[in-house]
């Protein structure tokens, strides 16, 4: 198995712009969606984030990632419209239940939040390499050991997920049951889920041992080979980026 | 003499909570541009001794050291390993393992201890470059270091090592859980680094390598030494056993040849032969010689030779007797009938093999990685069911059955023994699948007891699978699928990473369920292990069987091997070019023929 | 040996190399519970045994740098939950350090203060995010039969996380437990943590 992953390869403009730029809108504007007092504010960053991932050609997988969120998105409009404090109007009935005006229109913009973040964040999920995004944090002044932590789940999570099929095959041959009641399949849980750990811990042990020999824990200065520049006016964009999220307080505070 | 790069005296280590120390009056020297090896039944101290010389005991394992360890100038046991990254490296067993997971091309994995050394960008670009050309990864650079076979990830470790300019590299088991291709890329790269005037220390089982390219050696038994000094030196040493120094084929056909009488090339005068070329420079003589003294009837008597090589071999195995007459009703039996299979559409892995395994007996299944070998035990393991034809083991069609009814007939030990080890003991993991099968948990123990003991591992019974070396770990998992008492056992290459006491243990263990009314499947790239203990060898390439039969007839096909990617076992190899009519497969077998000829 | 107070922040690096191994542990173990069927998440297991392994700061690196990086690769909702995972690996840290991993009895105890733990801290966020409810079917329709019988919203949405979180992470302990009691000795000695003797 690969290692998961959201990144869409692109050249776009959004691609383009540094990861701590991205990153910078990214979390604000997800932040303002949920602050500003007024809808139509959120929808409007919810447009303005999916015209950025269309630059990015990333509209599709975006797509996908809201229709996951579907699960959630029913329990705000059956939740709410049931039971909202505020419901008042009545709108509909199904099977014996009466759903409120209210409560639905709270539903709604919980959903606009929700996809907004999912939009945000995606700006910057959908267009960074993770292993940049650590990069520009390390140059940052990230400690190394944190971000190694970080990027090397990528390399590790592959490895693990290629022995699962394995653990199975040897445990079903030495008779253990996978299939059946509940109680078996609880059972089965520990004989597949300890030869990997023990092993993964095993092999963490080891690589502790070749982090040691490549000089991991030795102290003074890195070079980083790679670096992640900042795009050109990053500090206007990112100041931008913070101005959405600025206004979006001032607004809740004075006005909304 | 040079000034010893390497030197330990008195050296003295007792993990926290162990009884015992696991290494006692240890002394060693190595000098710039050495090969030193370390051998020794497990146990014996050998990758304590690596993890003392690269500074982890005790910072990074909780133990007691004494004694004087100076490696390049460092104080390994004062210092501990950070400090020494640059000046000694060490590599371990698994090659998966020593990949630091930083970074995500072959490329940047070299230059990730560089950059933690702080080297100005044009210097690593320049020593990467440099690596990637000594180790011959150039084709790879730009690779996920995951995605590369294991002899590349074995020697991107070493290369990864090597680019920090340490003076001493140790390098602990690093053929042993490869295929011979992969162990051969990792000798070469050795050499490699050597060429440098690093001064290399390899924990080695193999005498072949050893032997071949050793300076010094260090035999470790129990956690003593044993012997230390120069390798030719120790490889003659009467007194020296074959248990804690294996000698290569070579040394012990031509000291068998000795014995038998025949006078060496070299009138006796020179050391035994470590390597083919010795070998073959010290027997050419004596094939010669007997060849003219029997020169009036040479046609016959060479015929006799081949023959009786042959047939000494034979005797030498079990199961023969039993395959060659009708199978005894109620015995192993196992069929593939025209089976084929893809696990995607349009992509078959197995294009119709058919074979069948009647009565006791051992036969051993042979071919590169890739061939189709894994899949065809899944098949027989009914985790995953043929395409087309049928796969029937024990009577029982895996189509209509389920894995855990198969497994009642058919036990296998997998090959990496992490995939199943889980259990707090030793003895719970040997009895874990019999207990699963529905055999009584006394009569489980009983076997599991058996197994082990018959495995050398009686005394661990108690111990967690974990704290064992890797290579006893696979014994344990041997041991558990012997245990389950299966009327056909598969072993997936049960000689990996194993020292000589235990090859020995498993070739008679193997011998003994053969001739106790069982069949042994050995899927194996240890071709003199295969010829051994095997009658009937299957080679596998391509998803095809490419040959059956006699061990004798299998690997005297240079054609079959060389489309299948294996090499014939070493004492072929020598008859070949000692110019022996005969095909012995075994060193008793060529000792035959020598004399018979 | 010097001992090491459990809010130690020098980590090793054995320590370093076990958190992403947790994180890939977290991951995996939930693929395994939908590959068996079961009704449950597991998706904390490594989590709470980087914790038992190497105590609170291990745990809760472990917990913050899961949901990073599963924001990052697969759900970026996950972000707004990693003070949930820190806190899980904070507590089971925390509590395995003072001696909770020392009996099936124990763990179970550990299990039930996880599960509280979880709820509690994911409440206020489930509230201020949407306003209560879950995600989780179940959860759910409680949460919505409460709040129509005018029970308060932060005790209806944090009985909405409990229902869902005590099964799950009782048995995400447990399971964790069970696998960290049959660890071998060496590796357990080396992360640092302590265990009883021949515990069984």
């Amino acid at each position: 198995m690969r290692a998961p992953s959201l990144y869409v390869p692109g050249r776009s403009f959004v691609h383009r712009a540094d990861p701590l730029t991205k990153a910078a809108w990214a979390f604000s504007t997800a932040l303002a969606g949920f602050i500003v007092p007024d809808w139509r504010a959120t929808a409007a960053l919810l447009v303005l984030n999916l015209t950025l991932l269309g630059l990015a050609g990333a509209l599709r997988r975006t797509a996908r990632l809201i229709l996951a969120s579907a699960v959630l998105v029913a329990t705000f409009f059956v939740a709410q419209g049931l039971s909202h404090p505020s419901n008042a109007e009545p709108l509909f009935r199904v099977f014996g239940l009466t759903f409120y005006r209210e409560g639905l229109l709270v539903a709604w913009v919980l959903a606009l939040r929700l996809w907004n973040t999912i939009a945000a964040i995606g700006v910057l999920v959908f267009t960074v390499r993770p292993q940049d995004l650590v990069t520009a944090l390390l140059m940052r002044g990230l400690s190394p050991r944190a971000g190694y932590a970080l990027v090397s789940i990528i390399q590790v999570l592959p490895t693990l997920s290629a022995s699962v099929a394995t653990i199975l095959d040897a445990q079903r041959s030495r008779g253990v049951e996978t299939e059946g009641g509940l109680r078996v399949r609880l059972r089965a849980l520990l004989p597949m889920l300890a030869p990997l750990i023990m092993s993964a811990l095993a092999a963490a042990q080891d690589r502790a041992v070749a982090l040691e020999v490549r000089g991991f824990s030795r102290p003074g200065p890195r070079t980083i080979l790679r670096p992640v520049r900042d795009m050109a006016g990053a500090a206007f964009w990112r100041a931008v980026g913070l101005g959405v999220l600025v206004a979006a307080v001032l607004w809740r505070a004075l006005g909304g | 003499m040079a000034e010893a790069i390497v030197t330990v005296e008195g050296l003295r280590v007792r993990y926290a909570l162990a009884d015992e120390p696991a290494l006692e009056g240890v002394r060693l020297e190595v000098e710039p541009g050495e090969f030193c090896g370390v051998t020794g039944p497990h146990g014996a101290g050998k990758s304590t001794l690596a993890y003392a010389l690269m500074g982890l005991l005790p910072h990074v394992m909780r133990a007691d050291v004494e004694g004087r360890v100076r490696v390049a100038g460092r104080d390994p046991i004062a210092e501990g390993a950070a400090r020494l990254a640059g000046d000694v490296a060490l590599c371990l067993q698994n090659p998966y393992n020593q990949i630091s997971g930083a970074r995500d091309t072959v490329y940047d994995e070299i230059a990730f201890g560089l950059e933690n050394l702080g080297l100005p960008p044009d210097e690593i670009r320049a020593r990467v470059d440099e690596a990637l050309a000594r180790f011959g990864l150039e084709a790879v650079a730009e690779e996920n270091p995951f995605a590369c076979s294991g002899g590349q990830v074995q020697r991107l470790a070493i290369a990864s090592a090597w680019v920090m300019r340490p003076r001493v590299l140790i390098l602990d088991e690093p053929t042993s859980q490869l295929d011979p291709h992969g162990a051969r890329e990792v000798e070469a790269a050795v050499e490699a680094a050597r060429r440098q005037g690093m001064a290399v220390i390899v924990i080695e089982h193999r005498a072949e390598w050893l032997a071949a390219r050793a300076d010094r050696l260090l035999v470790l038994r129990a956690g003593r030494p044993v012997a230390a000094g120069p390798a030719r030196r120790l490889y003659g040493a009467a007194e020296l056993q074959e248990e804690d120094l294996p000698r290569p084929v070579y040394t012990r056909v031509a000291r068998r040849v000795a014995e038998l009488g025949a006078e060496l090339g070299g009138g006796g005068t020179e050391p035994w032969p470590l390597t083919e070329d010795e070998a073959v420079g010290q027997l050419r003589p004596v094939v010669s010689r007997r060849a003219a003294g029997s020169a009036g009837d040479a046609r016959s008597a060479g015929t006799a030779g081949a023959a009786g090589g042959a047939d000494d071999a034979a005797a030498a195995r079990p199961g023969r007797a039993a395959t060659a007459g009708a199978a005894p009703a109620g015995s192993p039996s196992l069929l593939i009938d025209d089976v084929h299979f893809a696990y995607e559409p349009g992509r078959p892995v197995i294009r119709g093999i058919s074979t069948e395994i009647r009565g006791p007996g051992v036969t051993a299944l042979i071919g590169r990685n890739g061939g189709g070998k894994s899949t065809l035990l899944r098949l027989l393991l009914g985790l995953v069911r043929p395409d087309r034809g049928r796969v029937v083991v024990d009577g029982l069609d895996t189509a209509r059955a389920t894995v855990a009814q198969v497994a009642r007939r058919l036990a296998m030990a997998f090959q990496n023994p992490d995939d199943q080890l889980f259990l707090g003991t030793v003895l719970d993991e040997a009895m874990y699948g019999a207990k699963n099968i529905g055999r009584p948990p006394e009569a489980a123990r009983a076997s599991a007891v058996a197994a082990l003991e018959a495995l050398g591992l009686a005394g661990m019974a108690g111990r967690h699978p974990y704290d064992l070396g890797f290579g006893l770990r696979k014994l344990v998992t041997v041991a558990a699928a012997v245990a389950m008492e299966t009327p056909i056992l598969v072993l997936d290459e049960p000689t990996m990473a194993q020292d000589e006491p235990s090859l020995r243990r498993l070739a008679a263990l193997v011998r003994r369920l053969a001739e106790s009314g069982r069949h042994v499947l050995l899927v194996t790239h240890h071709m003199e292990f295969a010829a051994q203990v095997a009658e009937r060898v299957l080679v596998l390439s391509g998803g095809r069987i490419l040959a059956d039969g006699a061990p004798e007839d299998v690997f005297r096909r240079e054609d079959v091997l060389a489309a299948a990617g294996v090499e014939a076992p070493a004492a072929l190899r020598l008859a070949r070019r000692l110019g022996l009519a005969a095909s012995p497969v075994t060193p008793e077998g060529l000792c035959s023929a020598i004399m018979g000829s | 040996m010097e001992t090491r107070s459990i809010w130690s922040l020098r980590l090793t690096t054995f320590m370093i190399a076990l958190i992403p191994v947790a994180v890939a542990v977290n991951y995996v173990g939930k693929a395994i519970a939908a590959a068996l069927k079961l009704p449950l998440w597991l998706d904390s297991i490594g989590t709470v045994l980087a914790a038992m392994l190497g105590g609170p700061v291990v745990g809760a690196l472990s917990g913050a740098i899961n949901n990073i990086f599963y924001g990052l690769t697969a759900d970026p909702v996950s972000f707004w939950y990693a003070i949930t995972s820190i806190f899980i690996g904070l507590a089971a840290g925390y509590f395995a350090y003072t001696g909770w991993v020392q009996s099936t009895g124990r763990a179970i105890a550990l299990g039930l203060v996880v599960a509280l733990v979880s709820a509690v801290v994911s409440t206020p966020i489930n509230v201020i995010l949407w306003q209560g409810t879950t995600g989780n079917a179940w959860g759910d329709a409680l949460f919505t039969a409460l709040r129509i019988h005018e029970v308060p919203v932060w005790l209806a949405s944090f009985l909405d996380e409990f229902v869902v979180d005590l099964p799950d992470k009782v048995i995400t302990v447990f399971v964790a437990y069970l696998v960290f009691r049959g660890l071998p000795q060496r590796l357990v000695a080396q992360a640092g943590a302590r265990r009883v003797q021949g515990g069984r």
